[in-house]
């Protein structure tokens, strides 16, 4: 145990912290965004292995990490798409749609990996690009916060930004406001002449963006190469995220910090001798207990309510 | 007159169906014109495959078997509107449960021991799978997240587990000892690998069958599923019914494993989690979680991925290309107005002729 604790009180557990947590921050932020508009994103986990993928494959076709980040976002704004299509116009439950996209990509990515490196496994023998590092040099002189805040991968501070970004959007801008009104009652927003529809396409694209970045994030600074099913429920962590913080962007957030600091654990933990089996579970317990926590505060207060 | 708007709407159903299998092959046959070779062969040998051979017929009835057993696990869960995700991470940890049996309790009677094998893992899928489902019946848990997280925390304590105190002495490999024979399924016919197992699916399916039409339970599962406040004032007592059915699912999702473990393995060999559950999962939502059309889609399905093996022997396409077809049937099949526009235009004419 006191190992463990001079493991976490450092610098480096506060940046690893920040290095696993970006993704998760992002599939929470795509949950967010999506949900504010009314609409359940369930497809986030499906939508960023697709990406992790094509980040991998798009730079290793066009040569150029900027040209392979672009291909992995407009596939997983196609698929975001789909998502939409699919309810909106055929009146797919969105449940549905998104179990299927999550396990279709599952294999399709498979598929897609073994097709163009011809291992079904990792996509190792694929020289594709990473983006890079960025150090701030004035950051890094100041302690802690430069450990945390400088060195990181350039998704990271895109990240950061987006974190600023959404919730200015959604709380101070005509368009937020409007999506929010979509997201709370869509009849009602549909009578002062808001098309609803319209906007929640436009939520669907930029949740699908936000997604996109995580598992571009992967593959493309986290690790420099794709292997199956890499995502391995961070995507859901997301959504679970924005299930528990509901309409907060703070809540979203602490909630997305406190699961990212289990993965840190494990991260930091699987340097030393502990089964990395059981390992791996420590961050799902972490979620699980979160949403079982959130359900059963609630369902006191609904206890309270009705009495 | 109800009869016959009720065959009407299977009819659509199965038109809807079968354009949208069309539709699934033509997107696969594009694909194949992209990555093979000689796509029209590759296409052909693919849909016919399977019927040149005894043996590949076989290896059809062979995949399809713990398919059943996963689609109909998802069936009864879906068919009561809860999506419960839970049945790929209980089909793993109770293959470890056969496993236990099959390598470390000696029971010299092969009837007997693969009886116990497959009633102890069904007993665990049953009362895992009352987890998820109590938290929901109680507190209304996400079961979307706790089914998903439960399935990665078993794959991790099951590897523990079979890392700890199952592992083969006698190879390097991460895999079980070796069953003992008495604990495997017999064969049905020589000549295939069909064994008892795929009797045992059929089984399943009649009972389930059986349970969803002919009986209350069945009555109270599909009303719940058709509009849950409805259900709740006509005084079915959800909690019970969502333990019930969540024990049902878990049962069934055990004994699938089981089966298939001692149908078709010498040792438990899983690192990661099948894809028997999703798939099955899949296989209930093309079938719309009703037991005829499920198990149409449980063995067209183990149809096109012995297609689709076969053809991945002799070109460079990977058998994953199934997951297109999947994909798309899902998608089309359990869309509400895929088609519906043109049924829609021809009641219409027709209710103007009838004036």
């Amino acid at each position: 145990m006191a190992e463990l604790m001079s493991m976490i009180l450092t610098e480096d557990f506060l940046a690893t912290i920040v290095r696993v947590g970006v993704p998760l921050m992002f599939a929470s932020m795509s949950a967010y965004v999506a949900a504010t508009s009314g609409l359940l994103n369930i497809a986030i986990e499906g939508i960023m292995l697709m990406s992790a993928l094509m980040a991998v494959l798009g730079s290793y076709w066009t040569q150029s990490a900027v040209l392979g980040l672009l291909i992995a976002i407009a596939s997983g704004i196609l698929l975001a798409l789909l998502l939409a299509f699919m309810t909106m116009r055929l009146g797919t439950d969105p449940f549905l749609v998104g179990i299927a996209i999550n396990t279709f990509t599952s294999t399709f990515t498979i598929f897609l990996l073994y097709l163009f490196s011809g291992n079904k496994g990792i996509s190792a023998s694929l020289p594709s690009k990473v983006l890079p590092t960025i150090n701030i040099g004035w950051l890094e002189k100041i302690p802690i916060l430069g450990a945390v805040f400088s060195g990181q991968y350039l998704l990271t501070y895109v990240c950061f930004a987006f974190i600023i970004i959404v919730p200015l959007v959604i709380q101070k801008t005509k368009y937020g406001l409007r999506l929010k009104a979509c997201g709370l009652n869509a009849q009602a927003a549909s009578s002062v002449g808001i098309n609803v529809n319209k906007m929640q396409v436009s939520a669907i694209v930029i949740s699908g963006l936000l997604a996109a970045l995580g598992g571009a994030y992967m593959t493309m600074g986290y690790l420099s190469a794709f292997s199956r099913n890499m995502i391995a429920g961070r995507g859901w962590i997301g959504f679970a995220a924005q299930a528990m913080g509901g309409s907060s962007f703070i809540g979203l957030s602490l909630t997305t910090l406190a699961f990212s600091f289990f993965q840190a654990i494990v991260a930091v933990l699987s340097r030393s001798d502990v089964s990395s089996d059981l390992l791996t579970t420590v961050p799902y317990f972490g979620v699980l207990f979160g949403v079982i926590a959130f359900s059963v505060v609630n369902y006191f207060k609904r206890r309270k309510l009705s009495v | 007159m109800s009869k016959v708007k009720i065959n009407e709407e299977r009819m659509f159903g199965v038109i809807k169906t079968l354009v949208a299998l069309l539709i699934a092959l033509g997107i696969t046959f594009v694909v194949l014109c992209l990555t093979a070779e000689d796509p029209l062969s590759s296409f052909i040998i693919m849909l016919t495959g399977p019927l040149t051979k005894l043996r590949y017929f076989s290896n059809v009835l062979e995949t399809m078997t713990p398919l059943v057993f996963t689609a109909l696990a998802c069936a009864v869960l879906f068919r009561a509107g809860i999506f419960n995700l839970g049945v790929e991470g209980i089909f793993f940890i109770c293959g470890l449960v056969t496993t236990y049996v099959a390598t470390k309790i000696s029971i010299d009677n092969n009837i007997l021991h693969p009886f116990v094998a497959i009633a102890l893992s069904g007993i665990m899928g049953g009362l895992l799978m009352l987890i998820p489902g109590w938290l929901k019946a109680k507190f209304d848990t996400n079961i979307v997240v706790s089914t998903l997280m439960l399935n990665s925390i078993y794959l991790g304590i099951g590897l523990y587990i079979l890392k700890e105190r199952l592992i083969a002495s006698d190879i390097s490999t991460t895999a079980s000892e070796l069953f003992m024979e008495s604990s495997k399924l017999p064969y049905l016919f020589s000549g295939t690998r069909l064994t008892v197992g795929f009797f045992l699916a059929l089984v399943a399916a009649v009972l389930v069958y059986i349970m969803m039409n002919k009986t209350r339970l069945g009555y109270k599962i599909r009303i719940s599923g058709q509009n849950a406040e409805f259900a709740k004032y006509s005084g079915i007592a959800a909690f019970s019914l969502i333990l019930l059915i969540h024990f049902i699912s878990g049962f069934l999702a055990g004994i699938g494993s089981s089966v298939e473990l001692l149908s078709f393995y010498d040792r438990f060999t899983w690192t990661k989690i099948s894809t028997h559950g999703s798939t099955g999962m899949l296989i209930a939502m093309m079938g719309n979680n009703r037991v005829v059309p499920v198990m149409i889609a449980a063995f067209g399905i183990s149809y096109l991925k012995i297609g689709a093996e076969i053809m991945s022997r002799s070109t460079v396409v990977p058998v994953e290309i199934t997951s297109i077809v999947e994909a798309t049937l899902v998608l089309l099949i359990s869309s509400q107005y895929f088609l519906r526009h043109i049924r829609e235009k021809r009641l219409l004419k027709e209710g103007i002729a009838n004036g």
